[in-house]
């Protein structure tokens, strides 16, 4: 996943603001130049103006009294102004007294004063010449605006230098935090505590309401997990449960509760691979409910079903609990495990179920009519070279053997002959 | 070399002449003037003169017209070891240092003396009152009467002026002041005896009163632009002989001719003065009062001798200056022309060694009569 580049708010917020002030800074620095140039250039005046009218008491009085020595002082004593360049003095009588730099005369603004006579002020003894050297005024005016520049820098970089420090201190460094925390936060550490390094002082702000919006978020988030968990759990236990009713739906006999075949067929190889293994006795027992197929078209399918329940229960009666499985193999076949059985045994367990049918099994119809029923047995024994099929197919085999030898009756019959009769 | 320092030992012969004193007496003169301006030359040569004839130990020290030097110049003779300190030291209150001189002074216990020029000023006078009571050491003054200078000369300018019919249309006498300086007691009584003429004439109007500071450059400068600024003034009058001189050659740069279509009027008695009179380009000329620091000497001798002045008074006004006419100039450049005063004995004007006098007569025209009979 590719980033576009990072573009800190800190770095914009910093050129949009620079750019502004840079513009505010210009347009007022301009403005306050333009003002400093009229107020200056208005002050100079006034100054040069001050410096001849505060001179010319004197000047009247020292042109009246004709003392040369003091009109030079005088001339000195103005051109101690800076921004006077030269000094002419001019008496009414012709006399000339001058003073300062003639080489800035040219370029300088000249100011003529007319001198009053000291007791008359209506009659002059002469004027005086100021020359403004407006090297001066310029000098003034460039160091006003260097002063207005030096003040606009200085107050650029302290705002400059404070809207970073806060946006680094206050927003930047948070954010990037926050950034760091949520990007390293494993889903099982979500209970961990969002801690932003920040100074106390600064109050409750934008960044401490996202702060707490995400530690909201957390907690919601907590809760909502540990709610879906237990649902599932619960949902897992339920699933669990109907899978197994399926299961038990799927290898078992609708009708009579035994094992279906397809059980059998699952089960039956693992049997076989354990009686091998441990070199145990395993016998298997066929058996088929005699004339079955009679039942049914005489007496209807509820009564065949009838039988075949009562005939599956009376198997199940005879057998080992947790040892012996009965598996109803077609319509009406059953086939019953006899694990750790010699063929005896269960040639025996075989002739007591066969008798326990003919003798007990009836069903009462709704007619009144009591409904006898007999079963053929067919019994095999695992030999070491049996596959299932062979040994049910031997077990099959005697069963046929028993249902053409009459019916109700267990094959191979010899191994009954030799035990004890009841 | 601003101070010339003249100091005159006695010579063995004036101690036969003069009466056994256990030492002699010794007077610094703190001479307010420049070494090489004739009045104060005059002065200072008169003096020694007066010296010698009395057996006085003087010595003499120009303060340039530098009047702060006037301070400083206190300052170290109250500093020296008392066997060399004098026992009185003259001094002029020229430009208004002459209270601190002689507070410095009177702090050394050092007795003082003006001449030329006193206290006129009432400030001044009021921080120092009178003599010997506030300051213990000071002796008293003598003045030369300036006034008369001013007076005398701007009468006779004033007359001349008449004689010649200068009226201008408003049908008065318009003339043209050049005074000494602003603060000097006897640049301000020059003045006003100058303004006593105008005043007692009625129909002569001062145009302007400028101040040259005693400067004969000076007064040519401000001169030049007076005739400018009053083109059809002819009379003027000058607080002394340099700034005429001044103001005359300037005159003659205009192409005008002193005495003949300008008329000028000095003070004091330099053998340049004198010249001027007789050529006819000065019109009036006062002085004589060079005389005083020698008169002061007189003073002190006597009082050093005991004859105290203070039953004349002890701050004598007196009136020493003369007009000059052709005849007292001629007389004047005949005995004392090359600045020599040794026709003047002045033990005749002692009290002391004349029993007789009862009043100091100071005129110049005594000085000049006493002369003729020396000789």
């Amino acid at each position: 996943m590719s980033h576009p580049p990072l573009q800190p708010i800190a770095s914009l917020l910093i050129r949009r603001v620079f750019k502004w002030v840079i513009l505010c800074v210009v347009c007022i620095s301009s403005l306050q130049a333009w003002l400093n140039y009229r107020a200056i250039e208005t002050n100079f005046n006034m100054a040069v103006a001050d410096v001849a009218r505060a001179n010319l008491p004197l000047l009247s009085v020292a042109i009246w009294d004709i003392e040369p020595q003091t009109i030079q002082k005088q001339i000195a004593q103005i051109l101690k102004n800076p921004s006077i360049a030269y000094v002419a003095i001019t008496a009414s009588t012709g006399q000339q007294f001058t003073g300062g730099d003639i080489n800035r005369v040219a370029s300088g603004q000249h100011m003529v004063f007319e001198i009053p006579a000291p007791a008359d002020a209506s009659t002059s003894v002469g004027k005086v010449e100021l020359v403004v050297d407006q090297t001066v005024l310029r000098k003034e005016l460039l160091r006003s605006f260097i002063i207005i520049i030096i003040e606009v820098v200085i107050l650029s970089v302290f705002i400059f230098v404070a809207v970073v420090a806060i946006l680094r201190r206050d927003l930047e460094k948070p954010m990037r935090q926050l950034a760091d925390f949520v990007k390293n936060l494993q889903a099982n550490q979500l209970s961990t505590k969002l801690e932003l390094k920040r100074i106390p002082e600064n109050g409750y702000n934008e960044i401490d309401l996202v702060v707490d919006g995400f530690r909201t978020m957390q907690d919601s988030l907590q809760k909502h997990i540990a709610n879906q968990d237990a649902l599932v759990a619960e949902r897992t236990s339920q699933l669990e449960a109907a899978m197994q009713s399926l299961k038990q739906l799927s290898i078992t006999d609708g009708l009579t509760s035994c094992y279906n075949r397809l059980l059998f067929n699952e089960r039956m190889p693992a049997e076989i691979q354990r009686a091998v293994r441990y070199q145990r006795q395993l016998s298997l027992v066929f058996c088929d409910i005699d004339f079955f197929k009679r039942i049914n078209d005489e007496h209807g399918h509820a009564a065949g079903d009838q039988v075949l329940l009562t005939f599956a229960q009376s198997l199940a009666k005879e057998l080992r609990v947790d040892v012996d499985w009965v598996v109803r193999y077609g319509g009406e076949e059953f086939i019953m495990v006899l694990p750790e059985t010699k063929l005896i045994a269960a040639l025996e367990v075989a002739e007591r179920i066969r008798r326990q049918v003919e003798r007990h099994l009836f069903i009462r119809m709704p007619d009144g009519k009591v409904l006898r029923v007999t079963a053929s047995f067919g019994v095999s024994e695992l030999l070491a070279t049996d596959t299932v099929e062979s040994l049910v197919h031997r077990a099959d085999k005697w069963l046929y053997s028993a249902k053409s030898n009459g019916r109700n009756q267990v094959q191979p019959i010899d191994h009954l002959i030799s035990a004890p009769a009841e | 070399m601003w101070i010339c320092r003249v100091i005159l030992s006695l010579l063995a012969g004036c101690f036969l002449l003069v009466p056994a004193t256990v030492m002699a007496m010794a007077v610094t003169f703190l001479n307010p003037g420049k070494s090489d301006e004739i009045y104060w030359a005059t002065a200072s040569n008169c003096m020694m003169t007066a010296a010698r004839n009395l057996g006085v130990q003087l010595e003499i020290i120009y303060v340039e017209r530098d009047h702060l030097k006037t301070l400083e110049l206190a300052r170290q003779i109250a500093a020296r070891p008392l066997h060399s300190r004098p026992d009185y030291v003259i001094l002029s209150n020229d430009y208004a240092v002459g209270v601190e001189a002689m507070r410095i002074l009177d702090g050394a216990h050092i007795k003082t003396f003006f001449a030329y020029s006193g206290f006129s000023d009432a400030g001044e006078r009021e921080k120092v009152g009178i003599p010997r009571q506030i300051y213990k050491g000071w002796l008293g003054g003598l003045e030369p009467h300036a006034e008369d200078a001013g007076y005398l000369t701007a009468r006779a300018l004033i007359q001349r002026g008449r004689a010649e019919k200068l009226m201008h249309s408003d049908g008065k006498l318009h003339m043209l002041a050049i005074a000494g300086d602003r603060s000097t007691t006897t640049s301000y009584k020059r003045n006003e005896g100058m303004r006593r003429a105008v005043a007692e004439a009625k129909n002569v109007v001062i145009d302007q009163v400028i101040y040259g500071d005693w400067s004969r450059a000076k007064a040519q400068e401000q001169s030049v632009w007076l005739y400018q600024r009053y083109p059809h003034t002819r009379l003027v009058w000058a607080g002394n002989d340099l700034m005429a001189f001044g103001a005359m050659e300037s005159w003659r740069a205009r192409g005008g001719k002193p005495g003949r279509d300008a008329y000028f009027s000095g003070i004091n008695t330099s053998s340049e003065a004198f010249t001027a009179l007789e050529s006819g380009s000065l019109s009036a000329l006062a002085g004589g009062h060079f005389i005083t620091g020698a008169f002061s000497l007189v003073m002190l001798y006597d009082y050093h001798h005991g004859r105290d002045f203070a039953d004349e008074g002890l701050e004598l006004d007196r009136s020493m200056f003369i007009l000059f006419t052709r005849e007292e100039t001629r007389r004047f450049q005949h005995l004392f022309g090359a600045q020599n005063f040794d026709r003047l004995d002045f033990r005749k004007f002692s009290k002391v060694l004349n029993p007789a006098i009862k009043n100091y007569d100071f005129s110049f025209r005594q000085i000049l009569n006493q002369a003729d009979l020396r000789k």
